[in-house]
């Protein structure tokens, strides 16, 4: 029983990343999330294509769109198979800009098996699961502050991270560090150009009133012909447009070649005596190396030598319910493209930047933690991430609960 | 210790055998000694139709199986071919490349334009304005005979002499206009360009048969003129990829007919080739044509060319090559 | 005490973050010399160059040269025939008949095709995987026997080349078109240097100031870019990119895949055999998965260059969309008879789709916006021989 729960609390700092493991007297658990938001704007028109300048996107970074949306829905189910093994199971939807792209999926089903807690305990989890090296990609928008994620996430990663592999991690009181492969159906991957795989280290500081955790992790993969899978990649959609308006055709750059991530993290908080008020920042930044070849479908070839970084910083405080919090995100991209057809392919591709446009992004939350098990969420964003600044509003509502054993407290 | 009578004898050997060397100039040697085991060879070819010489203006019976079997007459409208790669090859299997006279007209140093047509029109420039058809003076581009320059050894017996009807692969494939003659297009070689495949015809055996050519499957059809060219085809190469280095791929059916014959105990001086079109068409209805281009082309579903490839020793379609029944060795006095 | 140390280390943190490693952002483009060409193409920046064999560089006096050539009847056996003949430039440089017929009375096989954009094309002709460049493609109708078309042979040849060389007017564009050599109309490279100015006009010929270029397409032809470019007809899988035709290549391409499709026009005997000799990439290669292969024919003014396909048997543009729209061309009866929809070596593109009347109209309508009227008015291109009183007046207009 100690072991478990010394487990658990170890793996309340990993609470951000859906991460947890079934309690032996509570079996099976299932948890349900949601987050909905209404949007005043899309940061995009209807049948353009969100192309942040200077960056390759794919994977599943949709645009924000006008109206309501529901940006997560999840469904979580831990079984404790015994004393050593789990498994979890989750279900879910995201958000996407095609009515074909948004539906129910499978995201995690995996295995997990805890052991060695002489030196340890190590954890290995194999299956289909997210990612555990950065917070920012296993966030979930019914857990953190923004509703939106981040733009480091989007960009470098295509927002989730869902993969087949298997994770090893090794814990101690304070350190934990891990290692993850995974197939490569994720992107920036490919699951055609071999596995890819990540490496972190995590520090956890915990005081009387101050708590810290801090790391860094090592992302490294190959892609092969990679598409944007949002817009093209084989299976071209064509957009209707409006009468009166023709749309381009998404061109279908590919890219092949490596592309290594790196980043830390950290997480900082105070809480009062009293724990009336918390105030934190949080804050990640990120470092992309992108090598290798744009090319497209009709043999035009140019190389690709890009370095990119993506950083967001969180400060908030919380008094009571409430949450107050700004979210500020940065990006920048140095990109060098050779070959004849560059100009072409650097502008299909979206990685040609040639004002060195900077993108940045500004989030003001706050966040009402209404009931128990549900919150509503209003946001400002000045976005200034796309040449032509927008600014919207968000009114959002989370809710999440254990909905099994029914005791109204949500853990996951 | 030194034997005296030895050393003399060695000395009148070795004096003799110089002697000898030098005197003996054996059945291997022809025309003229250029000195130092190099010597000139000069090969010419007879090409006759049976027992008619091939010539401009004539009507040449008795070819093909036309005419209820006793075949065709047809006059000649082409008749040229392309050889390169001649050798002489002795009596043990060593072959002997003969170097081309560069300097002999309808030659360079890698190819040979064999053009056995006699007539022509000239102009009062000397410039020719029709040929062989209707011609009336010598046509100057007449060219019968192989010239160049051998080195061997006296003492090497020659067996066989051996060329290879075409065109090789590295020149067949390369821009016409600026090739050097006989590759010239326009030039020497007009007429021997091949639309389709971007290469040179290696024959343009082009007859025309009295009464035309018609194909029995579709009576719109009629042709006047029965052709053989010969030629690769399935080549994937063009003259811009050899330009910019790119390895060419061979040909898949690169119809080089490689004629080897055997010259028996005759002296090279003595000998002539004796190419039989009749021989080549023997088999050939020249009043008809089944399908594809009138007469053969070298398509692999063009049915005229299973016959006359037959005959030049050359595979066709699924067929094996066998060996050639149109050239052989004569002697040069006849004819 | 204890707050303050919390507020020192929040922005501690935070000013590490941002002033470590964050680099400028810039984009270094190297297209290595793409667009440098002393010769001015007059086509839009977003038009990659075309590709120019090493040895003959594009230059304006050849341009002129050819031009001259082109439309020179005296390049014929019978003094009647010039490039124009086949080729004429209302028409987009095509011929608007079924298949055109030589100096000597030979039909060619073939239709006549425009000229438009040669210059991009990874191959030449129909259906011919060898003729890479525009002067091998030259020699075919000048020299050529089978069939027969300018008729140049072994017995006109060089009073050919004498009637080029009498005329002044050559002796001065020869010179400044080859400026290197001696004697560039008179000594031994007069042929040569036909060829390459030939084919530097050809070369030249570009076209890409359509309606369609300058974004004014009404609203019949805006529906149907959408038809061209949906998932349905798919149009846009072989009529591909900035010149409609997958068999496209320019400067910047480095790897040329040959594309030939076989569209289902015939099936003479249920192999999907095209008739004689009109076999596409087969007739050169002998493969029979090649049998009935052709280009993917540009589509700029191919509202221009009727009648279609490569033995000029479709006479309009619906007709050739409706043999799309079946999967293939029926022949009912005849020596050319078959099932065109049921060719096994048909293109995997070409199935059937569902396709109203006002959606055909629509599609003719959007092709037709890809007229470029200044390119067939151009008198950049047009006759040099004819007396300066009758050719048009207008200015050169390229620039969209």
């Amino acid at each position: 029983m100690k072991h478990y729960f010394s487990l658990f609390t170890l793996f309340i700092p990993l609470l951000a990343q859906a991460h947890y493991i079934p309690a032996k007297d509570t079996p099976i658990t299932l948890n349900a999330s949601l987050a909905a938001t209404w949007r005043s704007d899309n940061v995009v028109e209807e049948n353009e294509y969100w192309q942040v300048p200077g960056s390759n996107m794919g994977g599943d970074a949709w645009p924000a769109e006008e109206g309501i949306q529901v940006d997560e829905m999840t469904l979580g189910l831990g079984i404790r198979i015994d004393e050593n093994t789990y498994g979890i199971v989750e279900v879910g939807t995201h958000a996407s800009g095609r009515s074909d792209h948004s539906s129910v999926s499978l995201e995690h089903a995996y295995i997990g098996y805890t052991c060695c807690e002489e030196f340890g305990p190590l954890v290995i989890e194999v299956g289909k699961m997210s990612a555990a090296f950065s917070p920012s990609l296993s966030s979930h928008a019914a857990e953190r502050l923004t509703s939106e994620t981040s733009l480091a996430a989007d960009v470098f990663f295509g927002r989730y991270f869902h993969d087949e592999g298997a994770r090893l991690m090794w814990h101690s009181d304070s350190l934990t560090a891990g290692a993850e492969i995974w197939k490569g159906n994720a992107f920036p991957a490919t699951a055609s150009a071999g596995y890819a795989w990540d490496a972190f280290a995590r520090y956890q500081w915990r005081g009387n009133n101050f708590s810290l955790s801090s790391g860094a992790w090592l992302y490294r993969s190959s892609a092969e012909t990679r598409a944007d899978h949002r817009y093209g990649g084989g299976h071209q959609h064509t957009p209707v447009a409006v009468p009166g308006e023709t749309i381009a055709v998404f061109p279908d750059t590919r890219f092949t070649g490596d592309t290594d991530v790196y980043g830390i993290h950290a997480d900082v908080a105070y809480t009062s005596d009293d724990q009336y008020w918390k105030s934190g920042l949080k804050a990640e930044f990120m470092g992309m190396q992108m090598d290798g070849t744009l090319h497209d479908a009709i043999g035009r070839a140019a190389d690709l030598d890009s370095d990119q970084t993506g950083a967001w910083a969180q400060p908030y405080i919380t008094v009571k319910n409430h949450t107050f919090g700004i979210r500020a995100e940065w990006l920048t991209s140095d990109n060098v493209i050779t070959g004849a057809p560059a100009n072409q392919l650097g502008a299909d591709s979206g990685m040609a930047n040639p004002t060195g446009f900077e993108p940045s992004r500004y989030t003001a939350i706050w966040l009402w933690q209404w009931k128990e098990t549900i919150a509503l969420r209003t946001e400002i964003i000045d976005d200034q991430s796309l040449l032509e600044d927008n600014l919207r509003f968000g009114v959002g509502i989370i809710w999440k609960q254990t909905l099994w054993p029914f005791n109204g407290n949500s853990h996951h | 210790m030194k034997h005296p009578m030895k050393n003399t004898l060695s000395a009148l050997a070795l004096i003799s055998s110089g002697i000898l060397l030098t005197g003996c100039g054996g059945s291997s040697s022809t025309s003229t000694d250029t000195g130092a085991n190099t010597i000139n060879v000069s090969i010419p070819f007879q090409a006759v139709a049976g027992s008619e010489k091939i010539a401009c203006g004539e009507n040449i019976t008795g070819l093909g199986t036309g005419a209820g079997g006793a075949g065709n007459s047809a006059k000649i409208a082409d008749f040229r071919m392309f050889v390169h790669g001649i050798k002489l090859i002795t009596d043990q299997g060593l072959k002997i490349p003969v170097s081309l006279d560069a300097n002999q007209p309808s030659q360079n140093s890698d190819v040979v334009l064999l053009d056995f047509r006699d007539k022509a029109e000239l102009d009062n420039e000397g410039k020719v304005t029709a040929i062989c058809v209707s011609g009336t003076a010598a046509n100057p581009h007449y060219n019968d005979t192989v010239k160049g320059s051998v080195t061997v050894d006296p003492a090497y017996t020659i067996s066989h002499v051996e060329f290879t009807l075409g065109v090789p692969f590295e020149l067949n494939h390369a821009d016409q206009t600026k090739a050097a003659e006989p590759l010239r297009n326009p030039g020497l070689a007009t007429g021997m360009h091949w639309n389709w495949q971007g290469g040179y015809k290696f024959t343009a055996f082009d007859v025309l048969p009295t009464g035309g050519i018609i194909r029995p499957s579709n009576n719109a059809w009629s042709s006047s003129k029965w052709n053989l060219h010969v030629g690769s085809t399935g080549c994937s190469v063009s003259p811009s990829d050899l330009g910019n280095g790119i390895e060419p791929e061979v040909c898949s059916a690169p119809n080089k007919s490689i004629i080897r014959l055997a010259i028996g105990t005759n002296d090279l001086d003595d000998i002539a080739i004796k190419l039989d079109y009749a021989a080549l068409v023997s088999d050939s209805n020249l009043s008809e044509d089944g399908d594809n281009a009138p007469g053969c082309m070298s398509g692999g579903s063009d049915p005229e060319c299973e016959a006359t490839f037959e005959k030049l020793g050359l595979p066709w379609a699924a067929n094996e090559a066998v060996a050639q029944t149109v050239f052989s060795i004569v002697d040069r006095a006849e004819n | 005490m204890v707050r303050i140390l919390a507020l020192v280390t929040c922005s501690f943190f935070m000013s590490v973050l941002l002033s470590g490693c964050v680099p400028e952002s810039k984009t270094v483009i190297d297209d290595q010399g793409a667009r440098i060409s002393s010769f001015d193409w007059n086509i839009p920046d977003s038009i990659p160059f075309p590709k120019v064999p090493a040895n003959n560089p594009m230059t304006e006096e050849k341009f002129q040269l050819g031009r001259h050539l082109f439309y020179d009847k005296r390049l014929s056996s019978n003094g009647d025939i010039s490039c124009s003949s086949c080729h004429e430039q209302d028409k987009a440089f095509s011929d608007g008949i079924t298949r055109a017929t030589g100096a000597t009375g030979d039909v060619h096989p073939r239709n006549s095709q425009t000229l438009v954009n040669a210059a991009w094309y990874q191959t030449l002709t129909w259906g011919n995987p060898l003729l890479v460049t525009i002067e091998q493609q030259i020699m075919l109708p000048l020299l050529g026997t089978d069939p027969i078309e300018h008729g140049i042979n072994e017995a006109n040849f060089e009073q050919i080349l004498q009637s080029i060389q009498a005329d002044p007017v050559y002796n001065e564009l020869f010179a400044a078109a080859f400026p290197q050599q001696e004697d560039p109309l008179l000594g031994e490279q007069a042929w040569n240097n036909s060829i390459k100015s030939l084919a530097s006009f050809v070369r030249g010929l570009v076209s890409f100031n359509s309606p369609f270029d300058r974004g004014e397409l009404n609203a019949s032809a805006k529906r149907g870019e959408r038809l061209f470019n949906g998932e349905v007809l798919e149009c846009f899988h072989c009529h591909a990119g900035y010149n409609f035709s997958d068999a496209t290549t320019d400067r910047e391409t480095q790897f040329s895949q040959l594309d030939f499709h076989n569209t289902g026009l015939y099936n003479i005997d249920g192999s999907g055999a095209y008739p004689e000799p009109n076999t596409g990439q087969h007739e050169v290669t002998g493969k029979s998965e090649h049998m009935g292969r052709f280009r993917a024919q540009s589509l700029r003014n191919i509202e221009l260059s009727a009648p279609y396909n490569h033995d000029g048997s479709v006479a309009t543009l619906r007709d050739v969309i409706l043999n799309y729209a079946n999967g293939g061309r029926v022949i009912a009866s005849g020596e050319n008879s078959g099932d065109g929809r049921m060719s096994p070596v048909k293109d995997g593109f070409i199935v059937s789709f569902n396709i109203t009347n006002s959606e055909v109209d629509d599609l003719v309508e959007f092709l037709k916006s890809l007229t470029d009227t200044s390119f067939v008015t151009n008198p950049r291109f047009s006759n040099p021989w004819l007396p300066p009183s009758s050719q048009q007046t207008f200015t050169e207009s390229q620039e969209p």
